[in-house]
């Protein structure tokens, strides 16, 4: 009996993350706006909803298989620029991690940043556009939102840039996110990588 | 034989071999998560401390799903003034539960303590998370809910009654690959960079590194192998001609980006996941 009980309980975990990934590939392609028939409806009011949502999170399942799919970024790095009246004084990367995996572990901040920022981009687009019906309800509310998002951002910035630093006679900060160029072709000859700035603050001592 | 008899004959065990890759499975994933919170014992005050964090706590947590939870946990612990105490011995408990976990002691419970702690640790900085620490919390779901502690464990010495493992519990292992392989190929076959080798040379290429100088045909190869053997992985691992070459494909790739895009722990993961799955190929069991 307990054995039949568990191979019930077996298959129902199953079908849940069947039904999840078989909904996240689906938004990821069509856009996460867009209704699906029957995997929207379990996604809103089974999925989302408590006890599943608990055993999602207690079980691990909570995540989508489709990492390094569609659209695969490139690696990104924080670099922080010490100035004293105007002058470099050093450039440096995060702060001075002992072991390989403690930095490594940190580092996947800059690709949350990212993501983050491209999230907030999103909202201000859909406010500029005024074609949402749930944004255009909720103006004031996603205005105060971005705000927040975007002072949250300027924070882990800060925090970063002031936690990596270890001389005292600076008087200002640059923290930027980097990351490398992909080719337009591989036929182009390349000695070195190409890096961009994809975001920066500017902080006073 | 209807579709629920199928699915019943399918876990139940009928051979009766001693399932040891219930303990390789619960050994492995237990020794992966003790490595890698060692491996990174000196900056882990970085993250997860009382005041020496690069970023303050709830910064970590404030726009995950666990918020909900962490955010009463940490203002209870701050009004009680016990946050002293649980950042001096929440790492400390995790890792002791782990090692029990691994010697199979009071496994469940091990297990049970494991999966808490580990959310908790991890989730606490969620902003740092990866893939690797949502395979960690399916593993050690996975050691709480199979009987990991009832072959070569302490239990199983002080146990009088030994317990009769009747279903296939590698099987399950094996769907929730399917699951995934399949997943992440259908979302890699649907991006054009995974045909043209740009996917290949976004994720390995580094500011420290001279992967860019690879040629063009090794990163377009890779792509195209990876978007094969994971859309396909369900059709090639469970035909028999196609099932051990592909046990073999699916490790060595594995292997490569633990190498590549230095991610040994995440690889690790998925190699025990495999090894379990297909036990029969490394140690010639049935």
């Amino acid at each position: 009996m307990k054995n039949k009980l568990f191979i019930y309980f077996i298959v129902v975990h199953f079908v849940i993350i069947l039904l999840l990934q078989s909904y996240l590939i689906i938004s990821i392609e069509i856009g996460e706006d867009k209704r699906i028939p029957i995997l929207s409806f379990f996604k809103e009011n089974i999925y989302n909803k408590q006890p599943l949502n608990y055993y999602s999170q207690f079980s691990g399942i909570n995540t989508g298989y489709g990492f390094y799919g569609i659209n695969v970024a490139t690696n990104k790095y924080f670099i922080i620029e010490t100035y004293k009246k105007n002058k470099l004084i050093k450039k440096e990367n995060l702060v001075h991690f002992k072991t390989k995996n403690g930095y490594s572990r940190f580092s996947t901040i800059c690709s949350w940043i990212y993501n983050f920022n491209v999230e907030t981009k999103e909202l201000e687009t859909k406010l500029k556009n005024k074609k949402d019906k749930d944004i255009l309800k909720n103006e004031k509310e996603i205005v105060q939102v971005i705000k927040v998002r975007k002072m949250y951002i300027e924070k882990l910035y800060k925090y970063i840039g002031k936690n990596t630093i270890k001389t005292k006679d600076y008087d200002k900060y640059i923290v930027k996110l980097i990351t490398v160029v992909p080719p337009k072709s591989f036929d182009e000859v390349k000695d070195k990588n190409n890096v961009y700035v994809i975001q920066e603050y500017e902080f006073k001592k | 034989m209807n579709l629920k008899n199928k699915i019943f004959s399918y876990f139940y065990n009928i051979s009766n071999n001693k399932p040891d890759y219930l303990m390789f499975f619960r050994v492995s994933i237990a020794l992966i998560a003790i490595f890698d919170i060692l491996s990174m014992k000196s900056d882990f005050i970085y993250f997860f401390s009382k005041d020496k964090n690069i970023i303050p706590q709830e910064l970590l947590y404030i726009f995950s799903e666990y918020n909900g939870l962490l955010n009463p946990m940490y203002k209870y612990l701050t009004n009680n003034n016990l946050l002293d105490s649980f950042y001096a011995y929440t790492v400390i408990i995790y890792f002791i539960s782990l090692l029990f976990l691994m010697i199979g002691l009071c496994t469940k419970v091990s297990a049970f303590v494991s999966i808490v702690l580990q959310l908790i640790i991890f989730k606490s900085i969620a902003l740092l998370n990866f893939g690797y620490d949502h395979f960690l919390t399916m593993s050690l779901f996975y050691c709480l809910i199979f009987p990991v502690g009832s072959v070569n464990s302490v239990d199983n010495l002080i146990r009088k009654n030994k317990i009769e493992i009747k279903i296939n519990y590698n099987k399950i292992i094996r769907i929730h690959l399917i699951l995934v392989y399949f997943f992440a190929g259908l979302a890699k076959i649907i991006a054009s960079s995974y045909w043209n080798g740009e996917a290949i040379w976004r994720s390995v290429s580094t500011i420290y590194n001279d992967m860019f100088r690879l040629p063009a045909i090794f990163f377009i190869m890779s792509g195209i192998a990876t978007v094969i053997l994971e859309t396909f992985y369900p059709f090639l691992i469970n035909y028999t001609k196609t099932s051990k070459i592909t046990f073999y494909a699916i490790i060595s790739m594995h292997v490569l980006i633990g190498l590549l895009m230095e991610l040994p722990f995440f690889a690790a993961i998925m190699i025990v996941w495999n090894i379990t799955a297909y036990y029969k190929y490394i140690f010639n069991e049935k």
